[in-house]
């Protein structure tokens, strides 16, 4: 065989490896395309995300208004509790902060829970539903006065339920990392949490790596109060 | 083969080497990213998300109308406490009610979990596959919760957002067999039966209920899942939570300066 034949030959061999890879890059690409839009162009997808960072900003600004007007409230109330002798102020405020509704702040206790890393052998990568709820279950059995999960405020009647690929809590749909803030004395808190045999230890011991970080004292909490649906928390008083 | 023939060679050789690497460099680093920010998710999750955070927008605008009113209500009668005081009487009433601090009636669902005719008394050691562990009844709790409920309480001790449920002394021992210890809620002990009564949507927290648990789950435990329904004349009675809320960190935080009344 010539060398002007091998040269032809090896191009050729070379020339139908790179056509099968763009053959291949091409159909992986559309099959991409497929899971991520079910056959919605990639340009709804782009502005259906735009939208949802847009709404996901504005609820941001309105949170922090609200919680602005709630801690006015408050004052307002202070000063004019100032000489009734009722304990009016102390009974609400107990009150507020068991239902959850009003900002508060104190020290405590923060735990991130974070899928495993991309590409790590793990069983469940996931960080789930349940994972959260019964963390949350946990840091009120050792002692937590208030709880948060990103942000979201722990009431009498938040559920924790998994929606795809993120968590619903107050009707949020939220995703990973879960930053579990907790107002209370934090070496209590941490002591509960770190029991041997507790959540924690079954969460870290198991083989699905998920990322956790904490729990970690904080000398300073702030949470917002519940801004849900007030509808949910409306009920009848029984009759006596 | 002459110089000029192997450097043409060299230098296709080399152009396409380039190309391929680039193409797997491509090949390798497009796949589907990770879903957790929405950034490869698809379009049903973004608009599912889109749906809850429109809702938000709303109740949020509502309930920031409802707070401007009470802030002009409370400064539009300055130097009248009383007023005021009267005012904070009515959010003492409302408050008491979102917290779990006052006994409710209405509609709602009992779900009573009971020990089947079949199955040896719970109470004794057991197999594990048999038994309803704590965070089993923290999952039913949650699941009606999140779907409907207004109120929940377990076995007459109100839920609120500080309840916990744990069963403190289960031991397990040998060939897979459960030592029980006692479940608890709000730290008061519970028996079975387990009576989980919750005001609510009906429907929506029985067809959450049968949805995500089932009555298969507890029959495979050798249990008895019974749901009754509670609607207009005959309703359900939910008690008030029983303990004293106590805080000794958590304050409430008010704003700094705020227009006197």
């Amino acid at each position: 065989m010539s060398s002007k034949t091998r040269l032809i030959l090896t191009l050729t061999i070379i020339s139908i490896t790179l056509g099968f890879m763009m053959a291949v890059q091409y159909k992986h690409t559309q099959t991409v395309n497929e899971q991520v839009s079910w056959n919605v162009s990639n340009r709804d997808v782009l502005e259906a995300k735009e939208k949802l960072v847009a709404i996901q900003k504005q609820n941001k600004e309105l949170e922090n208004h609200l919680n602005e007007l709630n801690k006015q409230i408050l004052a307002l109330e202070q000063e004019a509790s100032k000489y009734d002798t009722s304990d009016i102020q102390n009974s609400l405020e107990k009150a507020r902060i068991l239902a959850g509704t009003s900002p508060v702040k104190g020290p405590g206790i923060v735990l991130t829970i974070d899928d495993s890393k991309r590409g790590s052998k793990s069983s469940d990568p996931v960080t789930h539903d349940t994972d959260v709820m019964r963390l949350v279950n946990e840091i009120f059995l050792s002692g937590a006065e208030a709880v948060s999960v990103n942000g979201e405020r722990i009431g009498s009647v938040t559920g924790i339920m998994c929606v795809g690929p993120t968590v619903r809590i107050n009707d949020r749909l939220l995703t990973p990392p879960y930053k579990i803030e907790a107002i209370g004395d934090p070496s209590t808190l941490i002591k509960g949490l770190t029991m041997q045999g507790g959540m924690l230890d079954e969460l870290r011991s198991m083989d699905r790596l998920l990322q956790i970080q904490g729990p970690k004292e904080v000398d300073l909490i702030r949470m917002k109060g519940y801004s849900g649906d007030p509808e949910k928390l409306s009920s009848n008083p029984a009759r006596q | 083969m002459g110089n000029k023939t192997v450097n043409r060679f060299k230098f296709s050789l080399f152009g396409v080497s380039i190309l391929l690497g680039a193409m797997l460099t491509i090949q390798m680093t497009s796949g589907k990213g990770k879903d957790s920010d929405f950034g490869g998710a698809d379009i049903i999750q973004v608009k599912n998300a889109l749906a809850y955070e429109s809702k938000h927008q709303q109740q949020l605008m509502d309930q920031i109308y409802k707070m401007e009113r009470k802030i002009q209500e409370y400064q539009a009668s300055p130097g009248d406490r009383e007023k005021v005081l009267e005012k904070m009487k009515e959010e003492l009433e409302k408050a008491r009610i979102e917290a779990g601090l006052t006994s409710l009636e209405g509609n709602g669902i009992r779900i009573e979990i009971r020990e089947s005719s079949i199955f040896p008394d719970s109470r004794g050691p057991h197999s594990k596959e048999f038994h309803i562990f704590d965070h089993e009844l923290v999952y039913l709790v949650n699941i009606l919760q999140a779907n409907g409920a207004k109120a929940v309480a377990f076995n007459n001790q109100r839920i609120v957002s500080s309840s916990g449920i744990r069963e403190i002394g289960i031991t397990p021992g040998e060939n897979n067999v459960i030592y029980p210890g006692v479940m608890q809620v709000n730290f008061n002990a519970v028996n079975y039966p387990y009576v989980i009564d919750a005001i609510g949507n009906i429907d929506k927290m029985k067809g959450a209920l049968l949805t995500y648990l089932g009555k298969e789950f507890f029959i495979s435990k050798g249990k008895e899942l019974v749901i009754t329904e509670y609607r207009d004349q005959k309703k359900l009675i939910l008690p008030a939570f029983s303990g004293i809320p106590g805080y000794r960190y958590a304050t409430e935080e008010k704003a700094e300066g705020a227009v006197k009344p």
